[in-house]
């Protein structure tokens, strides 16, 4: 058997250029799809993380009928110690109470339909998080103004920030990107210009009766901190909920079609609000992975845990369809792609394999009539095909690793118009690449197929060889 | 002379040129396919984004477009609609009303986007009325009152679709040649209203197995589906004064774009009754939407328009479908992508095919220099053959490509259970695959680039052949 490898190594670099140029395709095939599969697994994991762990959850308890009747009446009734029995479940990570609901919203003249969204001011801290979002700083006419009179900011500098009046930013980054700050004039004047531009704002208290209100709604009803927003709608059983609530604080929102329409309160005021003691129409389990395994037996243990036979636990898949059918579109083409590639590639080596054939035929022949044994020969000839794969496989693999590795600790960051119009569509624009999983070693199995596939030719060919006729050729 | 032998000496190993020469063609046929396909895709969101949603050009009021407040209308309307008329590309040109509202049905409500149009008018410039879904009623007129357009996802939303099998949706079922244990299963569920589709599939897994559910479900719950018109939605805005009014419009139609993004949010009525409303005499102007007869020259008009614009903005479909826009600009990088990585795939097999033409042929070549023949016509011999060897695979592939496609193209692709996903960002769930001249242009131009690239290597190898040498090869 040694004697085999050998042979076959020693076979392999005779011709050492065809060599090359077939595992440099194998190569180039396992190193693309490994890199591209990367990238896609990675954007999606992405978006599941941003989206799913921020704002439906991994999983979420509901009435029944929530899904698709969501209105306040579906809602069911909520006490801490289904939480706490929710928490010491298996890899469950964290549970946020939500109550969801549709009412108008008034200020003056102003009135519009709004999302008002209610929450536990301290236990969204790890959910969806709306203290990060809360406006820091704000290009309007006062902070343009006090900018303007602060003493050694270029002109410049004042100019750029005025040409976007009315853009609002929860956090320094945003700022920077926004201003086009080189690095020195970060370094001279980020701290003078965030202060300028800073503007106050609140977050909810523990049992506050104020609200948050998204940046454009607040627009469009012209309040500011310290105003109030009339809310009418309909309460729990049809029972009217009309009340006056502050605003304590803006929050921004990166979907323009949140950021129209989201109100955010504290649980209690809108239980009281809406005469739903103590009820809730969600609660969003997070969990420690998100592996269909994992979902699955976290659903069913907390299903058991329900003893409300109205209520149930739903996936997030079950909870968006629509992103699991996009995430699914989009993958299947990519694998599509893939699959094209593989093909291409295979008939590339198929004709590597071809031509070694017809040229070693003489050569064959005479092995065969010097008494080795035809077995033996198919499994030198197999042992070559699988040293060629091999060598693509697991450079293509060793090549793309430190790729992944860096893509993965600096993501690339997208910019300009596909950036927007990924955040418009509510999705992060970051491309990560996703960490080393099963996609990593299915190029390995594509790689065997195809060696394998390409083996049966000569396989047979060695088996219906004629010595005397090959010794002619 | 070269030419003639150069295409000679590409059949001289006829099995050997066949597989590069079918993997090039079977390359090519997934390009075509996969390039098609986004073709077909993007020209759909384009025609949507412009046929439904928003014409060539839109103008709007600056403060509008910041806050939707009902009294920002278009300003100096009788100015700007003068200068329209006096553009000579416009097919067509709509004042439209725009306001924000509520939707109820005694089962649901919803926030819509609720636009006034003159219907007549409406239809020369958006394809909605050809949107009316089967069994949807129909579109607006001028002469009823009372009536309102909503999408089929709206009236999802609003519990305005139902379920319901009857006598008649049991005869079309025999029609489609539905087995008569399950009609008769059906006819358990007779005259039943299913207001979801969820409950309505519950219903029926309760008599037939999963099997049978499979294969008619999809029919059944098709043929089943009815939708609620003439239903009463009301609709609450907040008036002219900012106290909140509301109207009772009927379900007079149903439609479905492709995009149900903006399905979800646009509802229409008489521009009429919304001014009435509203409380106005007048009708109010939000938006105009202009329709050219040529799509190129989008941006000279948009120029026109806005020289007399004052205090309008002119925006074009550009900035008003970004996404439909952006896959537009990047189809020539997703040709280079798709092409671009099938051509290096391709290149492997086609430089070790060569390199072998060329090992197994040194004596042959060191004769033909040895009478005489100079490098550059060997040079030039071998890239011709590497190039025919290439150019007739590419061939037949574009040919077979456009052949699969031209019938794909008329039959449309449907993808079924992503559909819906597809649907939620602007995109058909049944896609008519487009291959157009200008995708054949930069194949052709891609495969002669790559078959000359894949010659050097082979071409330098026989250039470096000394003659002598190679005369006394076996």
């Amino acid at each position: 058997m040694k004697d085999n490898f050998k042979i076959a190594w020693r076979n392999l670099w005779r011709n050492r250029r065809r060599t090359i140029i077939t595992s440099a395709s194998v190569f180039f095939a396992v190193f693309f799809a490994v890199i591209m599969r990367s990238y896609q697994l990675g954007s999606y994991d992405h978006m599941i993380n941003n989206f799913i762990e921020s704002f439906t959850g991994h999983l979420q308890v509901q009435n029944v009928k929530f899904q698709d009747n969501p209105l306040i009446d579906n809602a069911f009734g909520y006490t801490d110690s289904l939480a706490k029995a929710i928490s010491a479940v298996e890899n469950v990570v964290s549970v946020t109470p939500h109550l969801e609901s549709f009412t108008l919203a008034s200020s003056g003249s102003q009135t519009k339909g709004v999302a008002v969204i209610a929450i536990d001011p301290e236990k969204e801290k790890n959910f969806s998080d709306p203290e990060s979002k809360l406006v820091r700083y704000r290009i309007n006419e006062i902070t343009l103004k006090r900018l303007k009179e602060a003493d050694n900011v270029p002109d410049e500098i004042v100019k750029r920030a005025g040409k976007t009046p009315g853009l609002s930013f929860s956090s320094p980054a945003r700022l920077e990107q926004a201003l086009n700050l080189s690095d020195k004039e970060k370094e001279l004047y980020l701290s003078k210009i965030l202060k300028c531009l800073e503007v106050p704002n609140n977050y909810l208290s523990e049992d506050d009766n104020g609200i948050l209100v998204s940046d454009r709604l607040a627009g469009y009803l012209k309040v500011v901190i310290g105003d109030s927003v009339i809310l009418m709608g309909q309460g729990y059983h049809g029972v009217s909920a009309t009340a006056l609530f502050p605003v304590r604080g803006i929050i921004k929102m990166p979907a323009p079609d949140i950021d129209n329409k989201l109100v955010v309160m504290t649980l209690p005021s809108a239980q009281r609000f809406y005469g739903a003691e103590g009820k809730i129409t969600s609660l969003a389990v997070n969990l420690a992975d998100k592996s269909n395994r994992t979902i699955s037996r976290a659903k069913s243990s907390i299903n058991a845990l329900l003893k409300d036979k109205n209520t149930t636990t739903k996936t997030w898949y079950e909870l968006n369809p629509v992103l699991y059918q996009q995430i699914q579109g989009d993958s299947q083409t990519g694998m599509a792609m893939l699959a094209l590639l593989y093909f291409i590639i295979f008939f590339g080596i198929f004709g590597t394999v071809l031509m070694m054939i017809s040229e070693r035929k003489r050569e064959f022949g005479v092995l065969v009539a010097i008494g080795m044994q035809k077995r033996k020969l198919q499994w030198i000839v197999a042992i070559e095909m699988a040293m060629l794969g091999v060598i693509g496989l697991i450079t293509g693999l060793l090549a793309s690793t430190p790729l992944i590795l860096y893509y993965y600790y600096n993501p690339i960051l997208l910019k300009g118009d596909m950036a927007t119009m990924m955040e418009e569509w509510g999705w992060d624009p970051v491309m990560p690449t996703a960490w080393f999983g099963p996609y990593f070693f299915w190029q390995a199995l594509v790689v065997v197929i195809m060696v394998i596939l390409v083996t049966i030719y000569p396989i047979r060919k060695i088996g219906q060889l004629k010595e005397i006729e090959a010794l002619r050729a | 002379m070269i030419w003639s032998i150069a295409w000679k000496n590409v059949w001289r190993n006829r099995k050997r040129s066949l597989v590069v020469i079918i993997a090039v063609t079977l390359g090519i046929i997934s390009g075509t396919a996969l390039v098609g396909l986004m073709e077909g895709w993007t020209r759909q969101r384009l025609d949507g984004a412009i046929y439904n949603e928003v014409s060539h050009l839109q103008i709007h009021n600056y403060d509008f477009l910041k806050n939707e407040e009902p009294d920002l209308t278009v300003k100096n309307l009788d100015a700007v609609s003068a200068s329209i008329d006096s553009l000579d590309d416009v097919v067509g040109w709509v004042k439209r009303t725009r306001i924000v509202a509520m939707a109820n049905t005694p089962w649901a409500n919803t926030g819509v986007i609720l636009y006034g149009v003159d219907p007549e008018r409406e239809k020369r410039i958006t394809h909605i009325y050809k949107m009316i879904v089967p069994g949807g009623g129909k579109y607006l007129d001028n002469e009823s009152r009372g009536e309102i357009l909503i999408s089929d996802k709206t009236a999802e939303i609003l519990k305005l679709k139902q379920y319901i099998v009857t006598d008649s949706i049991i005869n079309e079922l025999r029609n489609h040649n539905v087995p008569d244990h399950i009609i008769i299963k059906l006819k358990t569920l007779m005259d039943k209203r299913f207001r979801s589709p969820k409950d309505f599939r519950t219903a029926l897994k309760a008599p037939s197995s999963k099997r049978e559910l499979d294969r008619y479900g999809l029919l059944i719950t098709d043929m089943a589906l009815d939708y609620r018109i003439k239903s009463k939605i009301q609709i609450t805005i907040s008036d002219k004064e900012g106290n909140p009014v509301q109207g009772v419009f009927r379900v007079c139609g149903i439609y479905k774009t492709n995009n149900t993004g903006y399905d979800q949010a646009s509802v229409f009525v008489n521009a009429r009754e919304l001014a009435d409303l509203y409380g106005s005499r007048e009708i109010l102007t939000h938006e105009i939407a202009i329709l050219l007869k040529d799509i190129g020259n989008v941006n000279t008009v948009q120029k026109k328009l806005i020289r007399n614009a004052n205090g309008n903005a002119v925006r074009t479909w550009r900035e008003l479908a970004p996404d439909a826009a952006l896959m537009n600009d990047f189809m020539i990088l997703y040709y280079f992508i798709y092409i671009g990585i099938i051509m290096l795939a391709l290149a492997f097999g086609i430089i070790n095919t060569m390199l072998m033409a060329i090992l197994e042929r040194t004596k042959e070549l060191g004769m033909l220099m040895a009478i005489g023949m100079n490098r550059k016509r060997i040079f030039k011999m071998i890239m011709l053959e590497t190039v025919f060897l290439t150019f007739v695979g590419a061939v037949a592939g574009m040919f077979l490509g456009w052949g699969i496609m031209s019938i794909l193209g008329k039959t449309g692709i449907y993808f079924g259970s992503w559909g819906e996903g597809f649907e939620a960002i602007g995109f058909a769930a049944r896609v008519y695959p487009i291959v157009t001249l200008r995708f054949f242009a930069f194949t052709t131009v891609m495969v002669i680039v790559t078959a000359v690239i894949a010659s050097l290597w082979p071409a330098r190898k026989a250039l470096k052949l000394i003659p002598v040498e190679a005369l006394r090869t076996e």
